[in-house]
């Protein structure tokens, strides 16, 4: 019975456990006496002070504040005994949080390093023009033809009302009077491609942007019917001073900076590593679905 | 004063309307000798300051509200304790983001982006425990030192986060989540937490372009009954900072809104700012959203409930995800439409089971039509509200396309799955993915797009609610509109001259004039062609009784009314497999004159609009081609997607 249970290959490694744990405690033991002294600062209780004042919005009496400290103390042996145990291996949160203290450290000599020029603000700005693009805008009135109302004739009649505006040598003609009912506005003011996109459909957005300013011109097609479109003004798409977008560009360049140096940090590290990686076994890799 | 200053300071239709009357006043000055000690100028000098004719330029003078701006008050980013516990991580600035139309990354890891940019958006995270998710993922000692929040903690880190989240909304409904580990208003979590929310919101406004409203959601919900309210700022930062949310949680909140009420007064006076309150979901209040017994007391509502409701609640979210709110086919069997994306199963976390009686004080008309009736009785009208749609959405997404639906929480964002998983099971009911409703918007109408402008556009009511196509709807009632007016080439400016718009009030008919109405609705750009505009009317009788009654206003094609006064189907072009519809039915455009043919000048009422689109593909239709599954039979595939405007109402 016994024998049998020598076999079992579980109490080999609990007892191998029990081995290991030995070691580590007598290694430990052996070290200096240094890692065996825990000091409670006064500045460390004056810390766990106000953080209790901090959540509970007073002080902490005597009482609570002796708790405290004894927990801190708990939690400090508790810690390196954890830790002499090697339990903070192959487990992924602590992995994760070690990475991002590291990862923190980069970036706060970056935080910390000399803020970027003005010059290296508009290089930024200038390599990176299409993203801080202000979308050209149109001023147009239109005159609106119903499909559903006149049918296959809305098309003639828009071009006779073309032919109109056209011929009348500057004799004035009411707006008002032309064309169908329409429930968004006759004319917009400086609106941009998306905007009148938005209200018109892409497609007539598209047209417009193609029509000739100054003259009456159509018919183009939207998502309701027809329209008569006069473009009064242009306002070109420019980009953007780097005076509108400081902030952005600013952002973006620490961003860059960021990104660049845990790169770099990186790319440096990895060097001292010799990164074996081995095919995977053929049931890890999932199935194809 | 803060009342005055509330919403007619920059009202331009109030402007055009005291414009008007002044020139009204001047007219008569003209013919009357004047009493004046100034000699009278010739009536052709003050013709010329005054003319008779209207303006060369045809704009000048319309300052109304020419163009409808889109958005949605009430999303949810990881802010929101529960949010967060279903997966939400994303924040108000990737809320702000993604309304303004860039592609983020859902908290699902899938990329997002909506068809069209939104114009305005509120992000109103849960004033209860705000930022406490963030701070229970993160570990927080004080969380971790209570063994609540611990189990909660490693719930999540072992998976289990949906099992957390739903245990930790049922402990708030309750209240029975630790007092030690709940942020509260006056710690540095909660002031944090708060600077965030104002700074996202400031950092993306931009006036004239999109507006990004500071707000929060107060969450009542005492026995899990929803009687929830979003809290919108007309201010910056720089007002809103010097105070806290209000919260529900003893001793510092209440869930009373008569409390609630009282620390937006307090705000005000404070601060010299404003606030609105908008509350939704009376379909999971359990009979308790629009009372006419407070729950609260046991007695009947009095004056100042009605007062004061009536001042801070002037419009209602009557659609989102969790349902639809309009009408329930219990209270209206004579309407074909009331059974839309019903949500009645029982509260909000299904610990208690509907009965029928509760829903006469949970659904927007029954509650339009009891605000008749204790008007009556009380001197005013606690529940004359507009109606708006919003989301909702515990996603930090606005995105309620049928074709492009991000659900109701992160765990509900696109997925083979999402559907057939129930969305919230107890031992009295299921309710299933597939029940999610992908709704709603607010429609409003301003002068600009500013939070000053909104802001007093909602005061006004001047807004409209739809399920998510962006139909424009108009909405006027006078008593001299002419049949002639529906094809005017600006029926808008008719509108506004010769009437009230939608949340607008009429009173003392003319001798022997019924009121009447120009209606005009618009297809969405790029989405379906419409079926009908309905104008629903309720009424209150002589003998104390209030009614209601459906109107067929206008319709596409040639169909034609029945003796009932109904009018037959449109038609239905949806390919559910393809998940298409086609635009060869239905018309882009109704427009119409209508008259009240049943007007009694004694009796109260009100007066909202209804437009319906035509049948298209309802989300599960567009997820099941999507996914290639196979949705189970009693999924509904398609729907009429609608609008609700806000009411006009009639008082002798």
């Amino acid at each position: 019975m016994f024998e049998k249970l020598l076999r079992e290959p579980i109490v080999h490694f609990i007892a191998l456990g029990v081995v290991l744990f030995l070691l580590a405690g007598q290694a430990r033991h052996a070290g200096s006496p240094e890692s065996d002294k825990i000091v409670v600062t006064s500045s460390q209780i004056e810390s766990l002070a106000i953080g209790f004042t901090r959540t509970w919005m007073r002080p902490p009496t005597q009482e609570e504040l002796k708790g405290l400290t004894d927990d801190s103390i708990r939690e400090e042996i508790l810690y390196r005994e954890a830790m002499s145990m090697g339990l903070d291996r192959d487990d992924t949160i602590v992995k994760r949080r070690m990475r991002q203290k590291l990862e923190f450290l980069t970036e706060d000599t970056v935080a910390q390093g000399a803020p970027p020029t003005e010059q290296e603000l508009q290089a930024y700005l200038d390599r990176h023009q299409n993203q801080y693009r202000e979308e050209g805008r149109l001023t147009f009135e239109h005159i609106f033809f119903n499909r559903e109302k006149r049918g296959k004739s809305a098309a003639t009649d828009a071009e006779a009302v073309l032919d109109r505006l056209k011929g009348r040598n500057g004799s004035h003609i009411e707006l008002d009077t032309l064309g169908d009912a329409f429930l968004l506005p006759f004319n917009l003011v400086a609106q941009s491609g998306g905007q009148i996109g938005q209200l018109f459909g892409d497609p007539f957005s598209k047209r417009l942007a193609q029509v000739t300013p100054g003259q009456w011109t159509g018919p183009i097609e939207s998502s309701y019917g027809l329209h008569l479109v006069r473009v009064d003004e242009q306002i070109p798409g420019n980009v953007l001073p780097l005076a509108t977008v400081h902030d952005a560009v600013l952002r973006e360049v620490m961003n860059e900076r960021r990104r660049r140096a845990l790169d770099v940090a990186y790319a440096k590290l990895q060097q001292r590593y010799n990164i074996v990686i081995e095919p995977p076994t053929p049931p890890a890799i999932a199935e194809k679905r | 004063m803060s009342r005055k200053n509330g919403f007619i300071r920059n009202s331009s239709v109030v402007g055009i309307l005291v414009a008007m009357v002044l020139a009204h006043c001047f007219s008569i000055v003209v013919v009357m000798p004047l009493a004046a000690q100034e000699p009278t100028p010739p009536a052709q000098d003050l013709e010329k300051v005054f003319p008779k004719k209207p303006p060369y330029s045809p704009y000048a003078g319309r300052n109304f509200p020419e163009r409808v701006y889109w958005g949605d008050t009430h999303l949810h980013t990881s802010f929101s304790m529960d949010a967060g516990a279903f997966g939400c991580r994303l924040g108000p600035r990737d809320a702000y983001r993604f309304a303004k139309g860039q592609e983020i990354t859902a908290s699902s890891g899938q990329p997002a982006r909506l068809a069209r940019p939104l114009d305005f958006l509120v992000v109103a995270d849960h004033s209860d425990g705000f930022g406490f998710f963030p701070l229970l993922m993160g570990g927080d000692p004080k969380i971790m030192a209570d063994p609540q929040g611990r189990g909660w903690y490693e719930m999540i880190q072992n998976g289990q986060g949906s099992a957390a989240a739903i245990d930790i909304i049922t402990s708030f409904g309750k209240g029975t989540i630790s007092k030690a580990i709940f942020p509260v208003p006056g710690t540095i979590a909660y002031q944090g937490a708060w600077e965030e929310v104002i700074k996202a919101a400031d950092e993306a406004n931009d006036p004239g372009r999109f507006t990004a409203f500071i707000g929060y959601e107060w969450t009542s919900n005492t026995g899990g009954n929803n009687l929830h309210r979003n809290i919108i700022f007309r201010d910056d930062g720089s007002k809103a900072s010097l105070i806290e949310p209000y919260t529900t949680q003893k001793p510092l909140g209440s869930d009373n809104p008569r409390d609630l009420w009282k620390w937006m007064s307090g705000y005000e006076e404070k601060t010299g700012g404003h606030v609105l309150a908008i509350a939704h979901n009376g379909n999971l209040s359990n009979g308790r959203m629009f009372p006419i017994i407070e729950s609260f007391t046991g007695r009947p509502i009095d004056r100042e409930y009605a007062e004061t409701r009536a001042l801070r609640e002037r419009i209602y979210e009557v659609t989102q995800i969790k349902g639809d709110g309009e009408a329930h086919p219990f209270l209206s069997p004579n309407d074909e439409f009331a059974n839309y994306e019903r949500w009645d199963k029982g509260n909000l976390d299904l610990t208690e089971k509907k009965k029928p009686e509760m829903l006469e004080f949970e659904y927007a008309r029954a509650a339009l039509r009891n605000g008749l009736k204790l008007e009556q009785e009380l001197g005013v009208n606690p529940y004359k509200f507009g109606m708006i749609g919003s989301t909702d959405a515990h996603t930090g997404l606005a995105a309620i396309d049928e074709d492009n639906f991000w659900g109701k929480v992160s765990s509900s964002e696109p997925s083979p799955e999402r559907a057939t998983h129930p969305f919230i099971k107890t031992a009295n009911a299921t309710i299933m993915g597939w029940e999610q409703t992908a709704s709603g918007y607010a429609g409003v109408w301003a002068t600009e797009n500013t939070r000053e402008a909104l802001f007093d556009a909602m005061q006004r009511k001047e807004v409209y609610a739809t399920t998510g196509p962006r139909m424009i709807v108009r909405f006027f009632a006078g008593w001299d509109f002419q049949a002639g007016d529906a094809n005017t080439r600006n029926p808008a400016a008719v509108g506004y001259a010769k009437g009230v718009p939608m949340g607008g009030d009429l009173s003392t008919a003319p001798a022997g004039k019924a009121p009447t109405f120009l209606v005009a609705a618009l297809k969405d750009p790029i989405g379906a062609n419409l079926d009908r505009i309905q104008i629903i009317k309720g009424w209150l009788d002589s003998s104390g009784q209030t009614h209601e009654k459906i109107y067929e206003v206008a319709w596409s094609g040639d169909r034609k009314l029945d003796t009932k006064g109904k009018l037959p189907p449109v038609g239905d072009t949806v390919d559910v497999p393809n998940a298409t519809y086609t635009n060869t039915i239905g018309a882009s455009e109704l427009i119409k004159v209508w008259k009240d043919p049943e007007f009694d000048a004694s009796q109260r009422a009100f007066y909202y609009v209804r437009v319906l689109e035509i049948p298209t593909p309802r989300w599960t239709a567009y997820d099941a081609k999507y996914f290639g599954i196979k949705m189970p039979p009693e999924v509904p595939m398609k729907g009429q997607e609608r609008a609700y405007t806000s009411p006009i109402w009639y008082t002798p």
